[in-house]
């Protein structure tokens, strides 16, 4: 097993093992993400997912990890959702082939990819987003490990676009609710 | 009314602020630092040779111990100068599934075949969902053998690639790659890869349901991805140009392109009349003008399909192809076979 599978089954673990903890189990909550996590990896659930949806993005494990304490981090708010599935909506069809202009190239020779993250992580730096902005420096050091061949998949994948899918979701259906008890 | 003394201001926060944007600016420079540096495309020109006058030449043979033939031979020249061919077929025992074959051509006889890999194999050292293997691709770049072949699970197929420093011996452990965002676009192998003039490799993709477009990747030596290349629809820029094919091939079938050592190009293909004609035609050295096809083989609802074509060291020309899906067979012609009477 090279270094890309063994990432991906421990990173898909750990994702199992936070969607695990959104169960609604009280103080249980951070044992039952481990259990998850152990059974994800043993039973065979870890490599399908990565059969399914691929290696998973260093931003998404890190939001799951963030999610596995007690109290749990949840940087990924509905703005920063929003604003995922927008550029997911741009990004993804031009990737798969809609178009002459490949996106996802850009990421295997980065060097305006980086560049265009500079003004973003300053934006993130001086709104102190420490979370966000650290979440970008390890995505940026998992890719200079040479795990990834492609930055793009170290920022983002499907699933945390799944992710910010659900949030917004969440979000839409709350307002219907709130506005019919008005 | 005197003011009290205040405490000192807690100094974790600030020092956050900075920790953070130092920590961001080192990953930052790691990743930069890391990021390949690649000349423009370049392609690596085969050297021309004059060839003294050989009388024509073809031998054939079929492929030993090619049982369950499933998908295309890929032939390839190794660094010592023996021929080499990988190709997919399936395991006797009823409960194996099917695995990439490799053997050798030396002093006229092909070595023993045996497996490279088996989906279980595959599955196992790439620790995924795998439920079968197709395109093989074997390519011979320096000391370096190369195979790739796609691997398909509960997603879609993937691009799988291995190594071997030895001649075939001994092979790498297998390495996914990735070459889109989602991780059940399908990729499909089309041919075998072109050398680049800075010692790296670009092996085209076979378009799929999603990007009908042709792409390409770009390859270091090791065989890593360091670039991907979407061809525009229109006429290609430098170091594309459009090239005519002959008006006999059947173009939705596989098909096989070399450089000979005299500049032409050869191609093999199945004729516009169906998998029951195989055939090679001749062209000059830009493609722009086709003799007419030598027909290899020709027989009414058989199957000669999946050519592979490759150059030995005397300029000799191999072809191998699926022979009626029983087995695989392998032909040895010269230029001068090649520029007999066409039939």
């Amino acid at each position: 097993m090279n270094a890309l599978s063994a990432y991906s089954l421990l990173a898909h673990g750990l994702i199992f093992g936070a969607l695990a903890s959104l169960l609604p189990l009280g103080v249980l909550r951070p044992k039952a993400a481990l259990t998850a996590t152990t059974i994800a990896l043993i039973a065979g659930i870890a490599p399908v997912m990565h059969s399914l949806f691929g290696t998973p993005s260093v931003t998404l494990l890190m939001l799951a990890i963030l999610h596995l304490p007690a109290r749990p981090l949840t940087p990924l708010g509905y703005p920063g959702a929003l604003g995922l599935l927008a550029f997911a909506a741009l990004f993804y069809p031009a990737a798969l082939g809609w178009g002459a202009f490949d996106p996802y190239a850009l990421g295997y020779q980065p060097w305006m990819l980086l560049g265009a993250l500079i003004p973003v992580a300053l934006a993130l730096w001086l709104r102190r987003m420490h979370v966000w902005l650290m979440i970008l420096a390890v995505d940026l050091a998992a890719y200079a490990s040479g795990i990834f061949d492609n930055l793009w998949d170290a920022l983002v994948d499907p699933l945390l676009v799944l992710l910010a899918f659900c949030i917004v979701l969440r979000q839409l259906v709350l307002r219907v609710i709130a506005a019919r008890h008005r | 009314m005197p003011q009290a003394p205040s405490l000192p201001k807690n100094p974790a926060p600030k020092l956050l602020h900075w920790l953070a944007a130092a920590i961001f600016l080192l990953a930052l420079a790691a990743a930069f630092w890391r990021a390949p540096q690649l000349p423009p495309t370049a392609f690596a020109a085969t050297p021309v040779l004059a060839l003294p006058t050989q009388p024509p030449l073809l031998q054939h043979d079929m492929l030993p111990g090619v049982g369950g033939l499933l998908g295309a031979p890929s032939l390839t020249r190794l660094a010592d100068g023996r021929m080499a061919i990988a190709w997919l077929a399936q395991a006797d025992a009823p409960r194996h599934h099917d695995a990439i074959w490799f053997s050798t051509l030396s002093d006229g006889n092909w070595s023993e075949p045996y497996p490279v890999f088996s989906s279980e194999e595959a599955a196992g050292k790439l620790f995924a969902h795998i439920r079968h293997l197709a395109d093989p691709i074997l390519y011979a770049h320096g000391e370096a053998l190369h195979l790739w072949f796609t691997a398909g699970g509960a997603g879609a197929h993937r691009i799988v690639h291995t190594l071997s420093d030895d001649g075939g011996q001994h092979w790498q452990a297998p390495v996914r790659l990735t070459t889109s965002p989602v991780g059940v676009a399908d990729t499909r192998l089309r041919m075998a890869p072109l050398t680049l003039d800075e010692g790296g490799l670009g092996l085209p993709l076979s378009p799929t349901l999603i990007s009908a477009r042709d792409e390409w990747l770009r390859l270091d030596s090791h065989g890593r991805i360091v670039g991907k290349v979407r061809l525009p629809d229109e006429p290609p820029a430098a170091p594309w140009r459009p090239v005519s094919q002959p008006d006999t091939l059947a173009d939705n079938r596989p098909q096989a392109m070399t450089r000979l050592a005299s500049g032409r190009l050869l191609l093999a293909g199945n004729t516009t009349t169906g998998a029951g004609t195989l055939a090679v035609w001749v062209g000059n050295a830009d493609g722009s003008v086709w003799q007419a096809p030598r027909i290899i083989e020709a027989a009414a609802d058989a199957d000669f399909s999946a050519p592979s074509l490759a150059l030995a060291a005397d300029a000799g020309i191999h072809l191998a192809y699926g022979w009626r899906q029983q087995g695989i067979r392998h032909l040895r012609f010269n230029e001068a076979w090649l520029d007999g009477a066409p039939q």
